[in-house]
């Protein structure tokens, strides 16, 4: 092992860095530095990704401020160094694209039904973070919540404006959901919440939010919409189910970038923006429920995946709040999965001949559990072998089809031409 | 009825059995005659070929009782399996690690190594709740103890039962049945233990072991985090998945007491390196969590287990290397295949031996394992072993092909037949020297010497593993390292095996675990990387520079965070420096199934457009290579050759870190002189500068490696039937060599005296080059691969290879061949280089061990028994060539004298006289032996 401590020792003391032609000489200036080392043997790691400095960093910064400055700016109180929190209030009459921002607990226990209903204890919670790639290097920046409070939102933003000031942060944000009874959020299970866990477990904080219920409106969003949108960004969503259309908005994507300009040079430029974009998160978060709730209850009219949601209903246990959606949607000439299972829910409900019309339905177009239902409902309800023969005969070729056709044929002995059966 | 105890029952390797010590039982059983009348056949009939032989006679077990601190249901449990007491050494494991030192167990194969970890770690689960990390280099190893843990998990289950009533055993035993089919992912769990379930559910026991790999589901990992008492992974998970999600695992790092890390002789080289700087990082986790795990590490035998570990974790470790485990007789025969061109020096090749002996095995019921040192001879002799045995394609096959490259599911349902004992013979490459249960092997044929004294040794344990008498047989191929172990037997027997190295400090593996550490944790002015001897603040101050890093607080009191949006572990392999595996797919028959994986090194060599990939002797031909998309199309077929790609290397040097001047010898009798000169002060060799004769010098390279074409080689006869063009880009490389030069004045006279011309001089650098190459694989303990050679100018404008005629050729940097060196100097220029980018460390012994090593390819080059060079000493030549006045193997001799410093050539014009030869050999080996 010494050998290799020796080594080092020349690699690092004694490196000339003539070529070999003149080795013979003298040796040349004194120790490479770390970044020319790396930069020579860069040239064997063409794979390997070399962050490259971010652009900005050259950038001229038109203002540096400090952090009273900044405070100042952006109307907030300064809690500690390095914590920062803005308050602000929303009249509920005001709409939020076409919505309303009242609290509705009928919605909230419609699509969480172990929720608090007293909206009080309701919290909206969005984050602001240093990334998406998860781990432990992501940082939470902005922790924004939102509460429902006599005729206003009341929305407190928590700014992260140095880096060793994050426990200090992280113990007001505890602080304050300390009260709170449900979470409300967008993709918060799977990304806010856990990683405000991990900030909290790197400042040997007890967690906090992560047992409370937590109503995650990107779930319900998905049920509805997942199958029939593009995609399922916040955006998207405010654009189609909100009305809601931001203007000069910072996008998410850059929020990263305007709290590193921040950090290294004091460029506040963007972190106006970066809140008042997590503001509107907190209201479209806020006025989801009302709306989502609108489109559990009419699918079809607003244009979602009404089977899904159906099946959704079904699995509650609500057979007959399913079935009701895929009546109510029939206008719309349903799909075949939709129509097999109000089928099924008519059986289930003593209706067999609204059952057996949508079977006909299906079988006309050649649809083989369709026509397996109608043979089975045809030979054992309807006892009408000859019509139970003619749909097991237009099944598929295979067992299914030879083992009913031959068990029809036994029930009807003379009745039937074999060759019919046997082709 | 003899057959029918043809395997007696023996109870499980993993300790001792209960009762009377079975040796005297063993020694009569039928396999005993079957390996001695083997023995005695092939000494009888090819004794000439035998050129050493060793018999360890029997070693009878040492015993002590079960440790009387040993909680009592973990007793029961394995007094329930007639484990009644342990080996000598396992009790020792016992009491270190309690005393809570880090330990490695480096004892035999099957010497009960895993109870030395398992011991101290159940016991501690279950007294104290004590959690435990098990780190095995491969996923398939890892579920092999899995399964061994449940065994014993379910004799405590059963032993725990047994104390109560019946019907609670009937349950208990049930219970057992069902919990490796619930587990989670591959994991098991003794569910007994539910509360309320009369008195079982207090004697029961609840040691939950998960493996946590790349295969584990989303939804089982969080099982696995916060309810695993031993958690089952590999280095790679704990690199990528584990430490960068660190506050996800709080709780188990909160109890982690243990962290055992077995197969501990395969942490080397890079992978080492890697793998020391995940230990950095791991120890700096468990610190942040207040947990100091001791680290137990099981290994083969190496020279330095216990300087290995230390420098994985950057502490002390004792080693525990006294076996108290029994052991079979075994025999080991080294074996040279008989010269068939005595004027050439050709012998038969290793691979018709190898295969001829596995025949005689296999046909006298005896199951055996061939070694060979390639993927492609794999292929060939498991073609060769399947022509005869495997002719009748209904039946289950007798001869199975096991090697990297196949696919998991492949390799394990080979490991299910050669533990079922289905398998008679099994040829693979490393990929089974590790620990993967094969079950019991009688022979074992190692088709060229591994490359190590440790992997050979490695390699024959794996025949013998049940106390019952077993056969080594090493084969030597022309190779000259070979050569010399075959004809020097005395070397390899009486030699300890080697030090295993690695280069945690190596700058690129640092930076990108620096990198990777303050993602996990922000580092604290002041703060170490485990023993690194790197300034830590300026690499910090580099990857703040780069973006990645924001430092806040004072001077002395500041912090370094991570502030960039990425995932840097995603960015490093441990398995290499280059990332990218192929992926080869059959496309036969218009499916696309994926057949094999190659890795990034090797695909340029192996799966060119062109080349015959084989898979279980299945021969697939390349059709497209997609090289950006790193996937090979292949097609099955039936051509009745193989490729083997010819490559060339050009170097060009980059920085000289050190140079050594070489003097004309005091006295010219042999190396020794030089080799003085070199150990001895730096003055002498500063004061005779000006008489330099020749110069070595280190320092770092770039390398560019091209494929121009491939050889097709027939089956059987092995003759060159055509070649084939390969159009790949070049792989470029940087890393660390070392490299000879002459002196110009010391150059023009040779030329004129000694060569006769610049292609003489060339053609012996390169046979020089070659002995070199070889000499040195074995002086710094790496294998043959971890170093490369090349002959060039150093300026990268010429370079010099064998070219299709067999005659070293100049080229040009674009690989035309050159009438002459270009104008300006003509600097012939010897390279050894690590072969890894960035260097692992291996240029650094050889620098410092010039001269000796030097010497040593001249004593290697002059003993060879040829007449004007061979494959033994300065690789192939042509026929005819060694009556040329200047045969290969004197102008080879006369530059590695010129390179020790003597004037004049190299002896006598033909060859040194075969007897002056031999005493120079000695001398070489007493002084391998002295290093």
């Amino acid at each position: 092992m010494s050998s290799l401590r020796e080594r080092l020792r020349r690699v690092r003391g004694d490196a000339v860095t003539a070529p070999a032609a003149d080795a013979s000489t003298a040796p040349g200036p004194a120790q490479p530095s770390l970044a020319a080392r790396l930069r020579r043997l860069g040239a064997a790691r063409a794979g390997a990704p070399q962050p490259a400095p971010p652009a900005a960093v050259t950038a001229p910064v038109e203002r540096v401020l400090d952090e009273a400055a900044l405070a100042a700016e952006l109307g907030a109180e300064r809690l500690a160094p390095g914590v920062l929190r803005l308050t602000q209030s929303r009249p509920l009459a005001l709409a939020h694209g076409r919505c309303a921002l009242r609290p509705e607990p009928a919605a909230v226990s419609l699509l969480q039904p172990d929720a608090p209903t007293d909206p009080r204890g309701w919290v909206v919670l969005d984050t602001e973070t240093s990334g998406l790639a998860g781990g432990t290097g992501t940082w939470v920046f902005v922790v924004g919540l939102a509460r429902w409070r006599d005729g206003h939102l009341a929305l407190v933003q928590y700014l992260l404006t140095r880096l060793d000031a994050e426990a200090a942060f992280l113990a007001q944000v505890r602080t304050d959901l300390a009260a709170a009874e449900l979470l409300l959020s967008y993709n918060g299970k799977t990304f806010d919440v856990p990683l405000l866990a991990a900030r909290l477990r790197l400042a040997r904080l007890a967690e906090t939010a992560a047992h409370l219920p937590h109503l995650d409106l990107l779930h319900p969003l998905r049920r509805a919409f997942g199958g029939v949108w593009p995609d399922c960004r916040l955006a998207t969503v405010e654009r189609r189910l909100l009305a809601h259309v931001r203007a000069d908005d910072l996008p998410g994507a850059e929020a990263p970038a305007a709290w590193l300009a921040w950090l290294r040079r004091g460029d506040a430029s963007r972190l106006g923006a970066v809140l008042a974009h997590n503001r509107v998160d907190l209201l479209s978060v806020a006025a989801l429920p009302a709306r989502l709730a609108a489109v559990h209850r009419a699918p079809a009219a607003h244009g979602g995946d009404v089977l899904r949601i159906a099946r959704w209903r079904l699995a509650r246990g609500d057979g007959i709040a399913a079935r009701q959606l895929l009546v109510a949607a029939q206008a719309e000439t349903p799909s075949a999965p939709a129509r097999h299972l109000l089928a099924r829910l008519h059986l289930r409900a003593g209706d067999w001949r609204a059952a057996v019309a949508l079977w006909e339905q299906l079988a006309a177009v050649g649809d083989a559990a369709a026509l397996e239902a109608l043979a089975k409902h045809y030979e054992h309800r309807a006892k009408d072998l000859r019509r139970a023969l003619a749909c097991a005969q237009a099944l598929p070729p295979g067992p299914e089809r030879e083992r009913r056709c031959r068990r029809l044929a036994d029930k009807m002995p003379g009745d039937v031409d074999r060759r019919a059966i046997d082709d | 009825m003899s057959a029918i105890i043809d395997h007696p029952p023996v109870a499980p390797d993993l300790a001792p059995p209960a009762g009377p010590a079975p040796a005297g039982a063993v020694a009569t059983t039928p396999d005993d005659d079957r390996v001695h009348r083997l023995l005695r056949g092939l000494k009888r009939k090819y004794g000439g070929r035998i050129t050493g032989e060793l018999a360890m006679p029997a070693q009878a077990a040492r015993f002590t009782a079960l440790p009387p601190d040993l909680h009592p249901r973990l007793r029961a449990a394995l007094v329930a399996r007639g484990l009644t007491r342990l080996y000598a050494h396992q009790c020792e494991a016992w009491d270190r690690v309690r005393a809570g030192e880090h330990l490695v167990v480096a004892t035999p194969t099957a010497s009960g190594k895993t109870l030395c970890y398992n011991l101290p770690v159940l016991d501690a689960v279950l007294t104290r709740q004590a959690k435990a990390l098990y780190l095995f280099p491969t996923k398939a190893l890892a579920q092999d103890q899995v399964a061994e843990l449940s065994e014993l998990n379910q004799a405590l289950a059963g032993a725990a039962a047994a104390a109560t009533a019946s019907v609670s055993q009937a349950r208990s035993n049930e219970c057992a049945g069902i919990q490796r089919k619930t587990g989670v992912s591959g994991g098991f769990e003794c569910g007994v233990g539910r509360a309320g379930e009369r008195g079982v559910a207090a004697e029961s026991l609840g040691i939950k072991a998960f493996t946590f790999d790349g295969d584990t589901p989303g939804d089982a990992r969080k099982a696995v985090r916060t309810r695993g008492d031993i958690v089952l992974s590999n280095p790679d998970m704990l690199h990528q998945a584990i430490l960068p999600h660190h506050t996800k695992w709080a709780q188990f790092f909160e109890s982690l007491q243990f962290i055992v890390v077995d197969e501990l002789h395969g942490y080397r080289g890079v992978f080492g390196s890697h793998v020391a700087n995940v230990f950095r990082r791991l120890r700096r986790v468990c610190r942040f969590y207040g947990a100091s795990p001791v680290f137990i590490f099981a290994s083969a035998t190496i020279a330095n287990p216990a300087a290995l570990a230390g420098r994985l974790i950057g502490a002390p470790v004792h080693a525990l290397t006294d076996s108290g485990a029994p052991r079979g007789e075994r025999h080991l025969l080294l074996w040279n295949p008989p010269v068939i061109d005595p004027d050439l020096g050709i012998r038969a090749s290793a691979r018709s031996q190898t295969t001829r002996i596995a025949r005689a095995a296999t046909r006298q019921g005896l199951k055996n394992i061939v070694f060979a040192r390639s993927r492609l001879m794999v292929e060939v002799i498991t073609k060769y072993l399947k022509d005869v045995f495997d002719r009748d394609p209904r039946r289950p096959p007798r001869v199975l092909a096991y090697r990297g490259g196949y696919l998991p599911s492949e390799r394990r349902s080979g490991e299910r037949a050669l533990r079922a004992g289905r398998v008679d013979s099994v040829v693979s490459t490393s990929a089974l020297e590790l620990g993967v249960d094969i079950g019991a092997l009688d022979v074992a044929v190692l088709n060229g010497y591994p490359g190590t004294i440790a992997a050979t040794w490695q390699r024959l344990g794996r025949a013998g593993r049940r106390n019952r008498p077993s056969l080594g047989v090493l084969v030597a191929t022309s190779d000259p390292l070979d050569q010399y172990m075959v004809r020097h037997p005395e070397f390899f027997l009486g030699a300890s095996p080697e030090h295993a190295r690695i280069h945690p400090d190596q700058l690129l593996i640092l930076m990108d675990h620096v990198r990777c550490a303050a993602f996990e944790l922000p580092f604290r002015d002041g703060e170490a990387f485990g023993d690194c001897t790197e300034d830590l603040g300026e690499m910090l101050a580099y990857l703040r520079d780069e973006g990645l890093l924001q430092r806040t607080g004072a001077d002395g009191g500041g912090q370094w965070f991570w502030v960039a949006d990425s995932y840097p572990a995603n960015a490093v392999s441990l398995r290499s420096v280059a990332e990218g595996n192929f992926v080869v797919i059959d496309t036969t028959g218009g499916q696309q199934t994926i057949i094999a994986e190659v890795d990034d090194s090797g695909a340029p060599g192996t799966v060119y457009e062109g080349a015959i990939y084989m898979v279980q002797s299945q021969p697939y031909q390349v059709e497209r290579l997609d090289w950006s998309g790193r996937k090979a199309y292949v097609t099955k077929t039936r051509a009745d050759y193989y490729t083997d790609a010819i490559d060339y290397t050009k170097l060009k040097i980059l920085a000289e870190f050190d140079r050594q001047e070489r003097v004309p010898a005091l006295s010219a009798a042999d190396g020794i002189g030089a080799a003085r000169h070199a150990d001895g002060d730096a003055e002498t060799t500063r004061a005779g500068a000006d008489a330099a004769m020749a110069a070595v010098a280190q320092g770092e390279v770039h390398l560019v490696r091209r494929y121009p074409g491939y050889k097709k080689i027939r089956y059987y006869s092995h003759d060159n039937i055509g070649y084939g063009h390969i159009d790949l880009p070049d792989q470029e490389m940087h890393t660390t060599a070392v490299w000879w030069q002459l002196h110009p004045r010391a150059l023009a006279r040779a030329v004129a005296a000694t060569f006769g011309s610049r292609e003489r001089l060339v053609e012996g650098f390169l046979g020089a080059a070659y002995a070199l190459h070889h000499v040195a694989a074995l002086r710094v303990m790496a294998e043959v691969p971890d170093l490369g050679r090349a002959v060039g100018d150093g300026q990268g404008r010429w370079f010099a290879a064998i070219g299709a005629d067999g005659r070293g050729q100049l080229r040009g940097p674009d690989n035309q061949p050159l009438d002459g060196p270009p104008a300006g100097g003509f600097e012939p220029t010897l390279f050894l280089y690590d072969n890894y980018p960035g260097g692992v460390g291996l240029s650094g012994p050889l620098f410092d061990g010039a001269a000796v090593l030097v010497a040593d390819a001249l004593a290697l080059v002059r003993a060879c028994a040829c007449t004007g060079g061979c494959p033994a000493c300065v690789g192939p030549i042509l026929p005819g060539d060694e009556q040329r006045p200047s045969s290969p193997k004197y102008l080879a001799a006369s530059v590695l004298r010129l390179l020790a410093g003597h004037p004049g050539d190299g002896g006598d014009r033909r060859a040194d006289a075969p007897t002056a030869a031999g005493t120079s050999a000695a001398t070489a080996s007493r002084r391998w032996g002295d290093a």
